[in-house]
């Protein structure tokens, strides 16, 4: 179960620069993600930049969708972040996804990122991907 | 604000700030509500090895980064912000192996909050690849960045 999406994080660098590591995924993707200077978004808070934080949710949704699709790519059409807290510098980051609804064309996949507890969550994010014939009709790069 | 004051405050903005100095993010022009900023093309921030374009995780940290800038330009007095909400629309995948620019634009405050609309295009084809928008909190917790570098400082 686990083997594509580890494959997925290794085929992509912008996943190898972030160090996001796959947790599980049965049924729901959880990921850690360990600390990185790189990763600063304010350095007297010592917080994680907001958008690290969006991308470590996407890369998370983006392996649930994987999940579901088998090895057929969707690409990402929306994501909604809402920031509810800082996010410590310092501190791993873990998320989980959960799968909303799986359309013929649509994935619609919410992400929730915490530091110490799950039930303090940091930031969330609903995604929306693309897939079979809508993913098609975009554009290829 | 003269050109060497703004690229001093972005300066300011940006040091210490990793995200920003991983992504390279260059300041090109800005007025007191909008700002245009650079993202290069970086291998390591792209989808795949080969053909690979810039991932829409570096775009949104691109546009949360142009977007907390220019709510720090439209400020009158100094002051710590903070992202609450981003929604980010992914129009099309950024072309392979190419820099991109993002757009941003304060376009109006209420109280305590902030309001962005922010855009990343293509440099060639000027295709627009995501649309943002963006509510900032003014006066969140915690130290501002752009300390003792403001307008009413520097008497513009």
């Amino acid at each position: 179960m686990t083997q594509p999406l580890e494959k997925f994080l290794d085929d992509s660098p912008y996943a190898i620069n972030y160090g996001i590591q796959l947790h599980s995924a049965d049924p729901n993707v959880e990921c850690v993600t360990p600390w990185a200077d790189h990763f600063t978004g304010n350095p007297l808070l010592q917080a994680w930049h907001g958008g690290v934080v969006t991308g470590v949710l996407e890369l998370t949704g983006a392996l649930q969708a994987l999940t579901i699709t088998g090895d057929e790519l969707c690409p990402l059409l929306s994501a909604n972040v809402n920031f509810l807290r800082p996010t410590r510098g310092n501190q791993v980051v873990h998320t989980r996804a959960y799968l909303v609804r799986s359309g013929k064309q649509i994935l619609n996949i919410d992400v929730v990122a915490w530091q110490s507890s799950p039930q303090n969550p940091t930031a969330g994010a609903s995604l929306t991907f693309a897939r079979g014939g809508a993913a098609q009709l975009r554009a290829p790069n | 604000m003269d050109a060497q004051q703004l690229e001093e405050l972005y300066k300011l903005f940006s040091s210490g700030v990793g995200a920003h100095n991983d992504m390279s993010l260059r300041l090109v022009s800005s007025g007191q509500r909008h700002v245009v900023m650079e993202l290069p093309f970086q291998e390591k921030h792209a989808t795949a090895r080969l053909n690979g374009a810039l991932h829409p995780g570096v775009l949104a940290a691109a546009l949360d980064s142009a977007c907390g800038f220019v709510v720090l330009l439209s400020q009158e007095q100094p002051q710590a912000i903070a992202t609450v909400n981003l929604r980010i629309d992914h129009i099309h995948p950024a072309p392979a192996g190419e820099d991109v620019r993002v757009e941003a634009r304060c376009y109006q405050q209420a109280g305590e909050f902030a309001y962005v609309n922010a855009v990343v295009m293509s440099m060639g084809e000027e295709k627009m690849l995501c649309n943002a928008m963006g509510i900032f909190k003014i006066g969140s917790p915690g130290p501002d960045l752009g300390r003792g570098f403001f307008k009413s400082e520097l008497d513009v």
